[in-house]
């Protein structure tokens, strides 16, 4: 067992990133790059036209799309060993250097050209498939001791080492890494946090600019929320920042000598609302908790009172959720909620915090997923009655509710346990249509903006995240059914 | 007397050796049975009923409305703007003065045609792949790799992620439905081949030395036709479905083609002002689809030779 479940887990990253290679060809192969800068407010910014270039190409370099080489680049690996002689001095001024520099790239399959005033540039694209590798290999990044490099610090301490955070707590707490912290605990789930090990998704461009595609979507949102905090001088103030989150910083202000000991004061804010990832969690595993509790007993009282009255509405109701469009019905639970419950319809109206913002939406995503599962929880109950096993049960003169409750029952769960691990996990995803109803601050606007937005790296962060979900869902749930079922089982030497 | 009428009555018949090797049993077509299965249900003359109306308005009214949604004569007119229905705008009319009657089934028919060239392409792949899928060994090894990639992905990412590459569109969204849709039918016929190609009586007729080809013909495809009705069934209607949710959220059909999807999205705003403008193609929507689903559902149970014998 334990080498099949190896075996799949290899298999599931196989596949993984086969899609997400797929993606990277189309998306960079196919979409002209110039779009992302058609929703980029900083563009309008730049008006001379040598401006508009050399933004443009340095923000595709940045991003990943190109390799882009000024003159300065040229003239400071030239003269790398000697930067204060006078040819180094004039590198960038003289017109001989420039005959050179159109030479030295255009032999490297570089295409050269010049800004108005004169000087060249040398642009190369990449292809999607060396980006893919250069994603793939920027993956998971690794904290280390010689991490910062920052030449105005000689003296800064390199080690690993165990200590305490500013509140007592243990902690891995590093000199010399990006993060100050490496391992720490709290009072929050699961209360060993890593800061050691990060996976980079790579870089948001237009929109969420200056964040990760990771960052984004996982990131507190709305106003800080402060607190009064002992900062390790022994400075009392109340401030939102939090201390596990404190990273390298090379200049530090006058109020932050006052408070920090290190240069570790690069920190986050505490923000009062959950990430979009939280929120669409938070109304997804709901709606889905509530959909099993009421969507199973009712399938299996639809299946025990098969073509009554009951049935006949409960398949009048599957029939509506299947065949209506999706937005039709969450439409009309959003207009009866508010006329007559008079609950808010957007979520943003009380905000997070208040209870009442979540009512609708996770009625609107229960609702629907109380009809699949009527339905397969039906089909199945059905199915395994007309079975031997249950003839055989009656003919031994079982009660009928006995015979549904301990026979029929567990056999039908079977199937429906599997979608249990896609239910939940799948909620991280978020929900599209009813996110956008209700103007609920989750997951399910960041496909369709960042595909209206042009924002490729958040595209395909979001495409390999929607997939491994989906890929490691389905392992789980088959795992979870070999547990439900012992019968089931994946290695061929048991069988 | 009374002897002399009973001789009257009966004839001697001799033994016919011929006439004995007949079976008498009454003449089955299983077109004629589906036939006589689904129209014995009172219920589906009103749903078909139904579809040949919304067939009518979708192919036939379009026709002579002409109407085009880049034309717009009434833009600068704020007085013929969201009217309510009235004998000359049975549905009144949108946010630029056209008639939401015209917009609505000019959006209809493009739902329409897309789902059943959506639906037609994918069957067709599906079932013909699928077919090849389920009776080569080795075509069922490497397709089976393909869909084990291929299905860990949402089928909506890969419609989403098309959509973004090619632009929106008719065509494109055609495109994007039908480039990984028909997997998921082939897997479906690849299962039903397997389990009916090693039935026993398959297993007789070919001990009994059938060909290839009427095997096919005669003992598997009789078993698919419900299977492929009741896929057809619930593809039709998905398909309209996907068009008014990503027309909807935007990544769709352009807005040059009248499309429900693209209707409601422009015609959300005014849900709380003008609520007709907003619900009526939501409804048409519904109607369409639930009609589809229901047709498609009597088809299949009418298709089933499971069911010709009661």
């Amino acid at each position: 067992m334990a080498r099949y479940i190896l075996n799949r887990i290899i298999r599931a990253i196989l596949s993984i990133f086969i899609v997400v290679a797929i993606i990277f060809i189309l998306v960079y192969g196919l979409i002209p790059k110039e779009n992302i800068f058609n929703n980029d407010t900083n563009l309008s910014k730049y008006t001379k036209h040598d401006e508009r270039i050399s933004y443009m190409n340095g923000m595709l370099e940045k991003y990943g799309y190109i390799e882009f080489v000024e003159i300065i680049d040229y003239c400071a690996l030239k003269y790398a060993s000697d930067p204060s002689s006078l040819n180094a001095q004039t590198c960038t001024t003289n017109p001989s250097e420039y005959e050179e520099f159109s030479e030295y790239y255009i032999k490297r399959g570089y295409k050269v050209d010049k800004y108005l005033r004169g000087i060249p540039y040398a642009v190369k694209d990449k292809s999607p498939l060396q980006m893919f590798f250069e994603w793939t290999s920027n993956l998971i990044i690794i904290d280390y001791p010689n991490w910062v490099k920052d030449p105005n610090n000689p003296n800064l301490k390199r080690e690993i080492k165990f200590g305490t955070d500013w509140s007592g707590n243990p902690a891995l707490v590093c000199s010399g890494c990006n993060h100050k912290y490496l391992i720490y605990v709290n009072s929050s789930f699961p209360f060993i946090h890593f800061n050691w090990i990060e996976f980079n998704l790579g870089q948001s461009f237009p929109t969420f600019q200056g964040q990760s595609v990771l960052g984004a979507i996982t990131a507190r949102q709305g106003e800080p929320k402060s607190k009064e905090i002992t900062f390790p001088t022994g400075v009392k103030a109340n401030t939102s920042l939090v201390e596990h989150s404190c990273k390298y910083k090379p200049l530090l202000s006058d109020n932050e000598k006052l408070r920090f000991v290190d240069n570790y004061a690069n920190c986050d804010s505490y923000l009062r609302d959950p990430s979009m990832m939280s929120t669409s969690f938070i109304i997804g595993v709901i709606a889905t908790i509530l959909a099993y509790i009421i969507g199973l007993p009712l399938g299996i009282y639809m299946a025990r009172n098969k073509n009554k009255l009951f049935d006949k509405i409960g398949i009048a109701y599957i029939v509506f959720i299947i065949s209506v469009p999706s937005l039709a019905y969450i439409f009309m639970f959003s207009r009866i909620g508010s006329n007559i419950f008079n609950l808010p319809v957007k979520f943003p109206q009380y905000g997070a915090q208040n209870i009442i913002s979540y009512i609708l939406p996770i009625i609107s995503l229960t609702l629907p997923s109380i009809a699949g599962l009527m339905m397969w929880m039906r089909r199945y109950m059905i199915d395994q009655s007309l079975s031997d096993y249950v003839k055989f049960a009656r003919a031994k003169g079982l009660s009928e509710s006995s015979i549904f409750s301990k026979h029929i029952m567990r056999n039908a769960i079977i199937p429906i346990v599997h979608g249990m691990p896609m239910a939940i996990l799948g909620s991280l995803t978020g929900a599209i249509i009813t996110e956008r109803v209700y103007a609920v601050p989750g997951m399910g606007k960041m496909l369709t903006s960042a595909i209206n937005e042009y924002n490729n790296s958040m595209v395909i962060g979001l495409a390999f995240i929607f997939t491994a979900l989906s890929v490691f869902s389905l392992l789980l749930g088959d795992i979870l059914m070999t547990i439900v079922d012992p019968r089931i089982t994946f290695s061929e030497k048991e069988r | 007397m009374a002897d002399s009428k009973k001789e009257n009555l009966f004839e001697l018949v001799s033994s016919d050796y011929i006439e004995s090797e007949k079976i008498v049993a009454p003449k089955y077509s299983y077109w004629n049975s589906v036939a006589r299965s689904f129209f014995s249900k009172k219920i589906n003359y009103i749903v078909l009923f139904l579809l040949f109306l919304i067939f009518f308005l979708s192919f036939v009214q379009p026709e002579f409305s002409g109407y085009d949604p880049m034309v717009t004569p009434n833009i600068n007119k704020p007085e013929t703007w969201l009217l309510n229905p009235s004998f000359k705008y049975w549905f009144g009319t949108d946010d630029y003065g056209n008639s939401l009657f015209d917009a609505v089934w000019a959006g209809a028919r493009t739902s329409l045609l897309l789902s059943f060239i959506a639906s037609i392409i994918n069957m067709f792949l599906g079932v013909v792949i699928g077919a090849i899928w389920g009776y080569s060994k080795t075509v069922d090894k490497f397709m089976t790799e393909v869909y084990n990639v291929v299905s860990n992905v949402p089928l909506i990412l890969f419609i989403m992620v098309f959509m973004y590459i090619v632009g929106a569109g008719f065509w494109q969204l055609v495109a994007a439905m039908t480039i990984t849709g028909w997997i998921y039918i082939a897997y479906f016929i690849r299962t039903q081949v397997i389990i009916i190609r090693d039935r026993e009586y398959n297993l007789a007729s070919r001990c009994l030395g059938t060909g290839k080809m009427r095997m096919i013909k005669n003992n598997i495809l009789p078993y698919m036709t419900s299977v492929i009705v009741t896929l057809l069934s619930r593809e039709l209607p998905s398909y309209i479905s996907y068009e008014v949710f990503l027309s909807y959220i935007g990544v769709g059909i352009d807005n040059r083609t009248p499309s429900l999807g693209r209707l409601i999205q422009n015609m959300s705003v005014y849900m709380d002002n003008k609520p007709h403008v907003f619900w009526i193609p939501v409804i048409v929507a519904s109607v369409v689809t639930v009609t589809l689903y229901v047709i498609g559902q009597s088809l299949a149970d009418s298709s089933d030779p499971k069911t010709h014998m009661m």
